[in-house]
């Protein structure tokens, strides 16, 4: 077991230091520099001389491994560099955005792990049943119908019955006022939701079905355990490593922000930070958020790793 | 005999296939007294592991399905009780230890929560299943029981999963004990320890054992009574030494001199039943075996001989399912 928790945690550091050396490149191989970033159009009108001395100005004739390990300690003192049009810090643009997307990525998965299991469950305990039948049409639509589709229906629905514009309000942190706050995630948390159980639900069925058939669970039965212990424990027990990395994968993906879920729903989070930044030009926002969304995914696939460790105990030897 | 602990009446389970139903066990009654040790023999493919399954209601459904006849355990027919109550028959009343202990034992549960499961499942507390679990990890002589049940599967080999295995089965001192080809996935030599491990423990315990092989030699060491199952049937039943003796139908016969006898003076050359045995999809008409048979005589097509009583004071109990007598055997 330590030597599985050393080896992905070796991974896992190596998997940072890449994602940093990558991001770090991408800037520099993106055409325009910070001088053209802080000076837009007008950087073309500068002398030679006064291009120089901005280029030292800003390190950018050291090196570039000099470069890189600047660049590098300033994020790692969580130094983003600041935003040239609204003043504020990255940081700062981060630290608001951030929470609001893990939020709705924490909610979303929760009502998709939930969703899909149960109803994946339910679809394989009787294969070929009705109950099979419902469930897949269930997984064959929440993945066919895309996600502004089933947000459109739920604001059409929430506008008509309740009155309410999730749109309307700004939004709510949660310590302001937790209900307001919850409301306003729990429609695109839904929306999200609906659309990750069915892949959930579909991974969870097959792996299910896989593990149900296994001489285990008629060993299970063998010994007079009741039918609903034998299904959730040996055979849903069995099934998790798939559903595990199903929902790791969509939990991950969540944290690089849902552009279309948050401009429909009105949610500053990392999507809409990433998406203005890229249309404004800002190259600190636009490094800073891809890095600390690379960096999540990372921490998110260490812990899946150690989730497979918990489930299987084979897996520890490796 | 003693009283039956099990009774088994015209089992008949059939596959629903896509081409439509297929009889794999035909009509299959046995009876178990207490204490008694019965081998259930034949060729691969024959129909022993689903007969036992279907015993324990253990059949996979789908593709089986009983279709007729009674499981008589402890004067009820079990087939009749409610899931609940079948559930509680089995693992307390009838075990079963299976053909391969790699596959039969879950691999995320420690081994000592997988024999616990199937005491406090019987109404035992959680304390008594953690004694009694070391307990039974001793008596079927694993080695440091207490840290064995904090093992995980992986960690045995398959001889020690078979024990572990046995010592789930005999957790709650069931009456029977089905051990389907217990030894089939092991080295030979410790194929010999489970076989003594298991009439040890039948000595100790006195529950009955049917015993399921194709390896008549192991049945002539441990079983007092032989079944021979071919195509679904029993085509033979009755005492071991009279049926090795004087079998009476001739696919017990061949059998018999397929097994090579290292003891005793008359060696006789290996012979190997020719052909294979009927596909279930594909059964022959009259009596199964008459394809593969050098008796057979035209009737033997068309018309399948019940199990009768076989005469005589030297043949008690002793019952086959052949039209023609061993006198007027050809070969
Ligand atoms: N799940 C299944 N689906 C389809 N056919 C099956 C299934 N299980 C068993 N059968 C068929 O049923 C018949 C009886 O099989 P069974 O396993 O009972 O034989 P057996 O006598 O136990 O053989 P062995 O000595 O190889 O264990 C065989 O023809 C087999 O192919
Ligand atoms: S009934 Fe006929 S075919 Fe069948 S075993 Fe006897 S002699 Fe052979
Ligand atoms: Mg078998």
């Amino acid at each position: 077991m330590r030597l599985y928790l050393v080896r992905r945690l070796t991974g896992s550091l190596v998997t940072l230091i890449g994602v940093a050396v990558l991001v770090f490149l991408l800037l520099r191989v993106l055409p325009g520099d910070e001088i053209t970033a802080r000076f837009g159009i007008e950087s073309g009108s500068l002398t030679p001389a006064q291009r120089e001395s901005l280029e030292r100005y800003y390190g950018l004739d050291q090196p570039l491994v000099v470069q890189f390990f600047t660049w590098l300690g300033s994020v790692l003192t969580g130094n983003f560099g600041i935003s040239v049009t609204s003043g504020s810090s990255v940081a700062r643009l981060i630290g608001r955005a951030l929470p609001v997307t893990i939020e709705l990525a924490v909610l979303s998965t929760l009502i998709g792990a939930v969703l899909g299991v149960s109803v994946g469950v339910m679809a394989a305990s009787n294969p070929n049943g009705f109950r099979d039948g419902a469930g897949q049409t269930f997984g064959l639509l929440g993945l066919g119908i895309p996600n502004f589709v089933i947000a459109s229906a739920i604001i059409a629905f929430l506008a008509q019955r309740f009155g309410y514009f999730p749109a309307a309000a700004s939004y709510v942190d949660f310590w302001e006022d937790p209900l307001i706050n919850l409301q306003q995630q729990l429609y695109p948390a839904l929306t999200l939701g609906v659309a990750l159980a069915a892949a959930t639900m579909r991974t969870t069925r097959s792996a299910f079905i896989e593990a149900a058939s296994q001489d285990f669970v008629r060993t299970a039965r063998g010994k007079g355990l009741s039918a609903r212990r034998v299904k959730w424990r040996h055979v849903l027990g069995n099934s998790l490593t798939p559903i595990v990395t199903i929902v790791g994968i969509q939990f991950g993906y969540l944290l690089g922000g849902t552009i279309i879920v948050e401009e429909i729903f009105a949610l500053p989070g990392m999507g809409r930070l990433v998406l203005t930044g890229i249309s404004q030009r800002e190259y600190a926002v636009v490094q800073s958020s891809v890095l600390v969304i690379a960096a999540l995914f990372v921490v998110v696939n260490l812990l899946v790793d150690l989730a497979y460790a918990r489930i299987d105990p084979r897996v520890r030897l490796t | 005999m003693s009283a039956p602990v099990l009774e088994v009446r015209d089992l008949t389970t059939v596959l629903n296939l896509a081409q439509g139903p297929v009889e794999v066990v035909r009509g299959v009654s046995l009876d178990v007294g207490a204490g008694e040790t019965v081998g259930l023999v034949g060729e691969s493919g024959c129909g022993k592991t689903m007969a036992m399954l279907s015993v324990m209601g253990l059949h996979p459904q789908p593709p089986a399905e009983i279709v007729a006849g009674e499981v008589i355990v402890g004067g009820r027919d079990i087939r009749k009780l409610s899931e609940e109550e079948r559930r509680m028959v089995r693992g307390a009343q009838v075990a079963m230890v299976y053909q391969d202990p790699m596959t039969s034992l879950n691999p995320l549960m420690r081994i000592g929560d997988q024999i616990g499961e199937v005491l406090v499942a019987h109404g035992r507390s959680a304390d008594e299943a953690r004694n009694r679990t070391v307990e039974i990890l001793g008596q079927v002589g694993i080695p440091q029981p207490r840290r064995a049940a904090e093992s995980y599967p992986h960690e045995y080999s398959g001889g020690m999963r078979q024990r572990a295995m046995i010592a789930m089965a005999l957790a709650l001192h069931p009456q029977v004990l089905i051990a389907d080809e217990p030894t089939t996935a092991l080295d030979v030599t410790i194929q010999q320890q489970i076989i003594t491990l298991v009439t040890d423990l039948q000595q100790a315990m006195g529950m009955a054992v049917i015993w399921v092989t194709h390896d008549l030699g192991v049945v002539a060491r441990v079983a007092e009574r032989i079944l021979v199952m071919y195509g679904g049937h029993i085509v033979e039943r009755g005492p071991t030494d009279q049926v090795f003796r004087d079998p009476e139908h001739p696919y017990t016969a061949g059998l018999l001199e397929s097994i090579p006898r290292v003891r005793g003076a008359e060696r006789h050359p290996l012979r190997q039943i020719p052909g294979a045995p009927p596909d279930p999809t594909h059964q022959p008409t009259g009596c199964p075996f008459h394809p593969r048979c050098p008796n057979a005589v035209e009737k033997c097509v068309s018309e399948m001989p019940p199990l009768t009583e076989r005469g005589g004071a030297d043949h008690a109990e002793h019952w086959a399912a052949c039209w023609v007598p061993p006198e007027e055997w050809v070969a």
